[in-house]
């Protein structure tokens, strides 16, 4: 005679989940005479879930009761199982097993509540498959905005090459120019100390014209580098303030550099807020 | 652009702000040397290109060119001649150390090989007389006008200079004087062709004709270079044929090469010979016994 412990399957479980079972497990018909071994291995299984479902440790207890429902064909453990299952969040197992145990089972004295079961696990499967069709349906995430990091590293370092080329160049040509300057207002203006012939002054004065000209010329590039440099400085800075406040939803303090053309003349506009 | 441009370039280390004048005067350094040394039309003078209408000059005028002045014997072994000069160089008075003014000095008045005579009050802009001191000799007599600057460096330009060659005559003797070179003109030192030119009174100048009679008054200029002319008329030296070249007609230029010379002064002469080479002696009075005389002219020019 099977002696399974329904009492204590009610009291590993939760008293308001486990059935309210006082009498034997009822056996299937085609197992009545499974023999005593078997059903003594399908009991311990039986007992080692019921304590694993005690403990919250419903993927264990799930494995044993499946064990258990191997060895011994009762509608009660496929209710345990949909039990572990509603626990492990699989809702679809979970209303396989429940409808099972109401198919297999004879005068189901809880029907009502496991009928409520079922449609709750209904529920939520409803309800993931809602999900997953939002989450289907939502457009693909932006690319966050580059920082600028790499446009204000690029452009100080064009500033400062086009800084240095129109400093560089126009002070070194300046120089130049200006002793050729020198040399000939001393020819000029200061008694031609040195005696110099028209035609050598005329040269040093060719000279400084066309050192003059390259420094004009110097000045113009470099500044025109220098210009272009700022320009990515002033984008990269700006991308970055607007990376900052997004990334602080605007808490911190911001500054932007932009350039700005006016009636007045070229120049940078900065500007931010503390 | 360029006042936007001029104070950014003036931070950075200035540029070049000169203007070059080609017309600015008493600027520029030159060489006679150079053909271009000096823009447009300036001029060069004394190392410094300038203006051509504000060059200042000095004109002899008297003694005239080859002027015979009356021999004086009464006077003494000098006479005194009024040397009327004029020009646009301005008068200043000589002072140590003044600073140059173009266009304004003094003027140095040589006669001869005497010492110079300073004239540095007066204006040229008129005629100025200037009283000269001369050997009271018959023959060519040089006077040398040179205006020279405040700090005592002679304009060098050409107009900066008058010479005039003149005799003091008897009327009758036959005289020579060398008019180019003048005395103290330099020359290299390699061997170089030079230019003589000479006046002549009294004294025809015809080709020589060797073996051909003498004319009276008739004859040619032999030229002589660096030679004792004394020693070599009287053959002492053997050095009478050894002329460089002759001059044999009125207005003609001799062009005798000088030889290779070491740096000095050196002796030119001219003397008057017959038709035949032979030497020409004047006798003023044929039936006394006194010899006549060779007719010479003597300058010392400078190689160097």
């Amino acid at each position: 005679m099977l002696a399974l412990a329904c009492p204590e399957i009610a009291r590993a479980a939760p008293s308001s989940d486990l059935p309210d079972v006082t009498d034997e497990p009822e056996p299937p018909a085609e197992t009545r005479d499974v023999d005593d071994e078997q059903l003594e291995r399908a009991m311990t299984a039986f007992a080692r879930g019921s304590a694993a479902y005690s403990d919250a440790r419903y993927q264990q207890a799930l494995g044993d009761f499946l064990e258990a429902a191997t060895l011994y064909a009762s509608p009660d453990f496929q209710y345990n199982i949909g039990l572990c299952y509603e626990k492990l969040g699989k809702p679809e197992e979970a209303i396989g097993a429940f409808e099972t145990y109401l198919k297999t089972k004879r005068n189901v004295p809880d029907r009502a509540n496991v009928e409520d079961r079922i449609a709750r696990q209904r529920e939520e499967l409803e309800r993931r498959a809602a999900s997953a069709k939002r989450a289907a349906n939502v457009t693909p995430p932006i690319e966050p905005e580059p920082d600028g990091r790499g446009l204000v590293i690029a452009g100080a370092t064009v500033t400062g090459l086009g800084a240095a080329v129109a400093i560089g160049g126009g002070l070194g040509l300046g120089i130049a120019a200006g002793r050729r300057s020198d040399e000939v207002d001393a020819v000029t203006n200061g008694g031609n100390p040195d005696g110099r012939t028209f035609g050598e002054t005329r040269d040093i004065a060719d000279r400084g014209k066309a050192l003059e000209l390259g420094q004009v010329i110097t000045v113009a590039v470099g500044g025109g580098i220098a210009l272009a440099g700022i320009a990515m400085l002033a984008v990269g800075l700006s991308r970055r303030a607007k990376a900052k406040a997004t990334s602080s939803s605007g808490a911190g303090p911001t500054a932007t550099l932009a350039p700005d053309f006016g009636r007045a003349g070229v120049g940078l506009l900065l500007s931010g807020r503390f | 652009m360029r006042r936007l441009a001029s104070p950014l370039l003036l931070i950075l280390g200035g540029c070049f702000t000169a203007d070059l004048d080609p017309t600015a005067i008493g600027v520029f350094a030159c060489s006679d040397e150079s053909e271009d040394a000096c823009p447009g039309d300036l001029s060069c003078v004394n190392g410094r290109c300038e203006a051509p209408d504000t060059l200042p000059d000095v004109v002899i005028g008297f003694p005239e060119v080859d002027q015979e002045l009356p021999f004086e014997d009464e006077v003494g072994a000098t006479r005194m001649v009024n040397v009327t000069v004029s020009g646009t160089l301005v008068l200043v008075n000589e002072v140590f150390g003044t600073p140059h003014v173009f266009g304004e000095g003094h003027l140095e008045v040589v006669a001869d090989d005497r010492p110079p005579v300073i004239v540095d009050a007066g204006a040229l802009g008129g005629i100025l007389s200037v009283p000269v001191v001369f050997d009271n000799t018959l023959g060519p007599h040089r006077i040398s006008v040179r205006a020279i600057r405040n700090d005592g460096i002679p304009y060098d330009h050409g107009e900066a200079l008058a010479n005039r060659l003149f005799f003091i005559s008897d009327g009758t003797t036959p005289m020579l004087g060398i008019t180019r070179p003048w005395p103290g003109d330099a020359f290299p030192l390699d061997a170089t062709t030079i230019e003589v030119e000479a006046s002549v009174l009294r004294f025809a100048l015809r080709p020589a004709v060797e073996n051909g009679l003498p004319e009276a008054l008739t004859g040619h200029l032999h030229v002589y270079y660096d030679r004792d002319i004394d020693a070599c008329l009287a053959d002492v030296g053997g050095c009478d044929n050894e002329y460089l070249t002759t001059i044999v007609q009125e207005g003609a230029t001799g062009l005798p090469t000088l030889p290779d010379a070491s740096a000095g002064s050196f002796p030119l002469s001219l003397v008057l010979r017959n038709i035949d080479h032979s030497l020409f002696r004047f006798d003023a009075d044929p039936d006394d016994d006194i010899p006549g005389v060779s007719i010479i002219d003597e300058i010392q020019i400078v190689r160097r």
